[in-house]
């Protein structure tokens, strides 16, 4: 049989990062107000980037809440079991096409304590502030379950829900996103729609949540794509939904068809505060925890944060997955920041098929609605596209904007974007693709008087004999 | 027994004896925030373009700086149990609803 997976649970990975020195136990008292939000915006800035458990809560006695640890391709890889960190996004797309369902169980950790009716009180879950212009805190690391009522296909994305009063939550439903438009089915039939919120889930459920697959594949079928094995589910109180067995908590709640809640305002992940919006209204039938629950909280805001980069290898492996079905000379893909991607290509094909550039980019809005802008690059590019310098030397070297650049007046957006027009209701932005690749001919003339770098001989006998014998050690 | 699991801990006991702050401060916040919302139409008319610190049933303040209102009503009220809150000067946004969408359609 094959080896189990180590990290069935979050506490197991906890336990992973603690005897790797990785973890950072904090006994001093923090506030859910800002104080955790600050720990991780300094952690992201700081080399190693710390993650936490703090077990010190004010107002919140025996509660524990952990954070950032996902952030990091270093630790997103060890969570992937994928050796090559320097490729994870080509590592996830060429693992996307398997699929495992979960294995419904009778019960789990997250049934240990089961919360109803009158004992139902958000106050007593310590969700965080991440902003100053936050008004009311807000839950950013659910796994929010949805279920299509027709086919019976469950739905899984990390949303973010606002804590509207004592039994209420908030949550933006957008039209590009795969649940408005189960809820749109709910509210044709007049029906409240089940949901489910799992926090503190096992590392790789959070991070499968972030691929986008089509209409009819539940994210959890890719549990097993990486691990071999199913995801363990149990079946909601409430409803048919599935949950991770081994969450540390649950929140079922159901959303009525036709009701509104003030939202916002949100510091997002994509940099700017959402500001106050109507939108759903989620209200709570029953929540299930463990014993000695672990609350967790992703930090949000401008980047980096952590929602965004455990976001990043997965929406980037998604695109290599998909564009490498559609498209030849594919070979690899990073999210640089929300919705601007970075797809490699191979020179040999993007000099020989006309507007390859822009057929790459018409493949990753069609994968991504909300994408925003799309820059395409070339293999001499290398091997790591997280280089900002080598970017900058291509928007300089391999980029006349009027020849070069693509634009889709008036695309969908996001509604994150600060500078998208609204327009009513529907995010609006000007989808863009940026052709970085090396030109065909007449526009290749400068390429070939060559990189201006040191010769390949001189650059290996410096490395090879010269910078040991001055250093005393090997170029690392 | 893993290492971050903890016999100590009894949630069930923890949740029917809440902390000063959760029964007290938490509840007013939340409850700021129900009512702002139930009257969020007329407190746009009245307030649009101001920050206003909510508690349930009043508007206790209005002025133009979030930060500054914040510190003020640290220092007056129960801590973090005073809605402070930018109010738009443009009309709240609504993303629309499936059935909206159609409605407008027909
Ligand atoms: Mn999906």
């Amino acid at each position: 049989m094959a080896k189990e997976f180590p990290f069935r649970s979050m506490r197991d990975w906890l336990e992973y990062l603690d005897d790797h020195n990785d973890l950072v136990r904090v006994d001093t008292e923090v506030s859910t107000v800002e104080d955790i939000a600050a720990f991780d915006y300094h952690s992201v800035r700081t080399p190693g980037n710390p993650c936490f458990l703090f077990e010190n809560v004010k107002g919140y006695p025996g509660w524990r809440i952990a954070s950032n640890v996902h952030y990091g391709r270093r630790r997103q890889a060890a969570i992937l079991g994928i050796d090559d960190v320097s490729h994870l996004a080509r590592e996830v797309g060429l693992r996307l096409d398997k699929r495992v369902s979960p294995m419904e169980v009778s019960t789990g950790p997250c049934k240990e304590v089961k919360i109803f009716g009158d004992d139902i009180d958000l106050t007593r879950i310590p969700f965080c502030i991440g902003g100053e212009y936050e008004g009311t805190p807000n839950l950013t690391a659910g796994l929010s379950n949805k279920m299509d009522p027709d086919t019976g296909w469950q739905n899984i994305a990390i949303r973010r829900e606002g804590i509207a009063g004592p039994r209420t939550f908030s949550e933006q439903l957008v039209q590009a996103q795969q649940d408005f438009q189960i809820w749109a089915k709910y509210q044709m039939r007049g029906e409240k729609m089940p949901v489910a919120y799992a926090i503190g889930v096992d590392p790789l459920s959070y991070m499968i949540s972030q691929t986008k697959m089509p209409p009819g594949v539940c994210e959890y079928d890719l549990w097993g794509a990486f691990t071999g094995q199913p995801l363990e589910v149990v079946k909601c109180e409430t409803s048919d939904l599935l949950v991770p067995a081994q969450a540390e908590i649950v929140i079922e709640a159901e959303i009525d068809p036709l009701a509104e809640e003030l939202d916002g305002p949100f510091p997002e992940f994509a940099g700017y505060y959402v500001p106050l919006t109507w939108t759903a209204r989620a209200e709570v039938k029953c929540i299930t925890m463990r014993r000695d629950p672990i609350f967790y909280y992703m930090a949000m805001g401008l980047a980096p944060n952590e929602g965004l980069d455990m976001a990043i290898p997965m929406q980037a492996g998604t695109l290599y997955n998909v564009l490498s079905k559609q498209l030849p000379g594919i070979i690899n893909v990073h999210e640089q920041a929300h919705a601007i991607y970075i797809v490699q290509v191979q020179k040999a094909i993007s000099k020989t098929i006309p507007q390859f550039a822009q057929l790459v980019g018409q493949a990753v809005k069609v994968a991504i609605p909300y994408a925003c802008a799309t820059l395409v690059v070339d293999d001499d590019f290398g091997e790591d596209l997280e280089n900002y310098f080598e970017l900058v030397n291509y928007m300089y070297n391999h980029f006349v904007a009027t020849k070069d650049l693509v634009v889709i007046p008036g695309a969908l957006g996001s509604t994150c974007n600060a500078a998208e027009f609204y327009a009513g209701g529907i995010g609006r932005y000007d989808y863009y693709v940026m052709d970085l690749t090396e030109k065909m001919p007449p526009w290749d003339e400068g390429y070939k008087r060559g990189k201006a770098i040191p010769g390949k001989g001189a650059l290996a006998r410096v490395e090879k004999e010269l910078w040991p014998a001055v250093f005393g050690s090997a170029l690392k | 027994m893993g290492k971050f699991d903890r016999t100590d801990i009894d949630i069930e006991k923890i949740w029917h004896n809440p902390s000063d702050y959760q029964r007290i401060n938490r509840r007013m916040l939340y409850e700021a925030r129900e009512w702002f919302a139930q009257h969020a139409e007329e407190l746009w008319e009245e307030y649009k373009g101001k920050v206003v610190a909510v508690r349930k049933g009043e508007v206790l303040a209005v002025g133009d700086d979030t930060i500054k209102m914040k510190a003020e009503f640290r220092e007056k009220e129960p801590e973090d149990s005073v809605m402070i809150m930018l109010i738009p000067s443009d009309p709240i946004r609504r993303i629309p609803r499936p059935i909206d969408v159609l409605k407008g359609a027909s």
